[in-house]
């Protein structure tokens, strides 16, 4: 079975990149490629200059890993999961004590540091697995799916731990992600994945544009006919009018409103309602990909996992 | 190599002192057949506690323990050398099924893209079921000389015998965790 077929794509130093498309599609797979937990029977891979098939353990020194689900240990306490990671990535005690510190304080686990893993609530084991994966500084961040099963809050906070680490510390993140507008908010360029090939790639913003841009809907009370005005409008795409309402598909129309409300007022209209939709990743995503559903075959060792993950994150 | 092994060999361990239901169990059992079985076994009680005229019945117990059981002076003596080597290999019948709950929570991943040599994630396994059992096997051999009518040591026995004692003991329970270990990661695919 080909789970990935001829994929291609590249992802700059400090960027975060997002890898998006349906369960099944091989996102995994191309994960497990670029972390070498998969051999590419053909092609080539390169992260931070080192060929993954020929120079694994270089690869390896470079990349941070956050699986989807808990690997974090519960016997452990959260120090100890910190520091059995910072032995195997040959951190000096000493340095990985110090950077372990300010990594709790990161992500506001001080207070817990020392109590067993097994007494954590599933947002805490998350924020834990993000830093474990962090302690030898690595160049590149794998996340996939960083914020499954967390609540609105721990999902806002981890949002914001990505930005940091991204932004702040110049990481190089690559994650994936079930939940768009995480996509759109955090990544810098996403690649939609389906079908074991990639289909777009690009920024949200060029994506969304790609769909033909926002759809404003304008109400104008006393009538009048402003459909010569709208079709002069700069990239206006299409163009309905049904009784007082008219309905005009506008890329830019953020920038674009302002004159509209100047040309209505000055015509001496009023606008009695108006609503702006904007063309969000979601759509892209279904044009893309379609809309039926995936069934995936799941070996029994993913349906245990996933037991075992929906009891520890609760 | 050796700071991964390490580093890993300890968390096993550590893992196992946190859980004391199984250090006691690695205990209670062994301690149960010294007890238990090293009475209730003794072929030296078949013969009955009566007086024959003429007949020295303890020459008899004394014949039966030179003849079927090597000369041991009793048989507990004789008992706890088995003892000894049932608790390493039961013991190292487990060491694979830390792997196995390790890839089922998927830190075995995890591992396996650690800049680690992978030979080190096998042999912190043995490792630890090695350190585990020796320490078993310890105490076990400890009980054994203090329990009454247990087990007696050889006549000049020396310090360089038990040396002997503790390497048998050590490569028995390497030989046993290392043939598990890779069961293990072979049948739990």
């Amino acid at each position: 079975m080909k789970a990935v077929n001829d994929i291609s794509f590249s992802v700059n130093e400090g960027e975060l990149f997002g890898f998006l498309g349906p369960n099944g599609a091989g996102k995994t797979t191309t994960i497990k490629m670029l972390t070498t937990l998969a051999s590419i029977t053909q092609g080539r891979a390169t992260i931070a200059g080192h060929d993954v098939s020929k120079n694994p353990d270089a690869v390896r020194k470079s990349i941070g890993i956050v699986q989807q689900d808990l690997t974090v240990d519960d016997e452990l306490t959260g120090t100890e999961n910190i520091m059995l990671a910072a032995s195997l990535y040959h951190v000096p005690r000493a340095a990985a004590k110090k950077r372990a510190e300010e990594l709790l304080g990161l992500v506001e686990l001080k207070d817990a540091a020392s109590r067993l893993v097994r007494t954590y609530s599933g947002g805490m084991r998350k924020r834990l697995q993000l830093i474990v994966g962090l302690i030898h500084q690595p160049r590149l961040l794998f996340l996939d799916e960083p914020t499954l099963g967390l609540d609105i809050q721990t999902r806002t906070v981890m949002w914001d731990h990505i930005k940091a680490l991204n932004k702040e510390q110049k990481m190089t993140i690559f994650m994936t992600t079930h939940y768009l507008e995480e996509a759109d908010s955090l990544c810098d360029r996403i690649a939609i994945i389906d079908h074991g090939k990639i289909e777009v790639s690009g920024s949200p913003q060029e994506l969304k544009a790609k769909l033909g841009g926002e759809v404003l809907e304008l109400d104008v009370a006393d009538g009048g006919n402003l459909l010569g005005f709208f079709s002069s409008l700069p990239g206006v795409k299409d163009l309905k009018q049904k009784g007082t309402t008219y309905r005009i598909k506008l890329p830019g129309a953020e920038t674009a409103l302002p004159g509209i409300f100047e040309e209505v007022s000055r015509r001496g209209l009023k606008i009695g309602r108006i609503s702006f939709d904007k063309p969000s990743l979601d759509q892209v995503f279904l044009e893309v990909t379609g809309r039926s559903l995936r069934d995936a075959e799941a070996g029994s060792e993913d349906s245990m996992k996933a037991r075992f993950t929906g009891m520890r994150s609760r | 190599m050796l700071a991964g092994t390490m580093a890993l060999t300890v968390r096993e361990l550590k893992k196992w002192i946190r859980t004391p239901p199984l250090v006691f169990t690695a205990l209670f059992q062994p301690l149960v057949w010294l007890a238990l079985f090293g009475n209730a076994f003794n072929p030296t009680n078949l013969v009955p506690n009566i007086s024959i005229p003429g007949v020295n019945l303890d020459t008899i117990r004394q014949s039966i323990l030179t003849q079927t059981f090597g000369g041991a002076p009793n048989y507990i003596t004789y008992l706890t050398g088995g003892i000894l080597c049932l608790i390493l290999m039961f013991n190292a019948a487990f060491s694979g099924m830390s792997i196995v709950f390790d890839r089922r929570f998927s830190i075995l991943n995890a591992l396996l893209a650690a800049p680690i040599p992978r030979t080190s994630i096998f042999l912190s396994r043995v490792l630890s079921s090695v350190v585990k059992g020796m320490i078993q096997a310890i105490v076990i051999f400890g009980l054994a000389l203090v329990i009454p009518n247990g087990l007696r040591l050889a006549p000049g026995f020396n310090g360089l015998d038990l040396l002997g004692v503790f390497s048998v003991m050590f490569l028995l329970a390497f030989g046993f965790a290392s043939m598990f270990t890779a069961i293990s990661i072979r049948i739990a695919k």
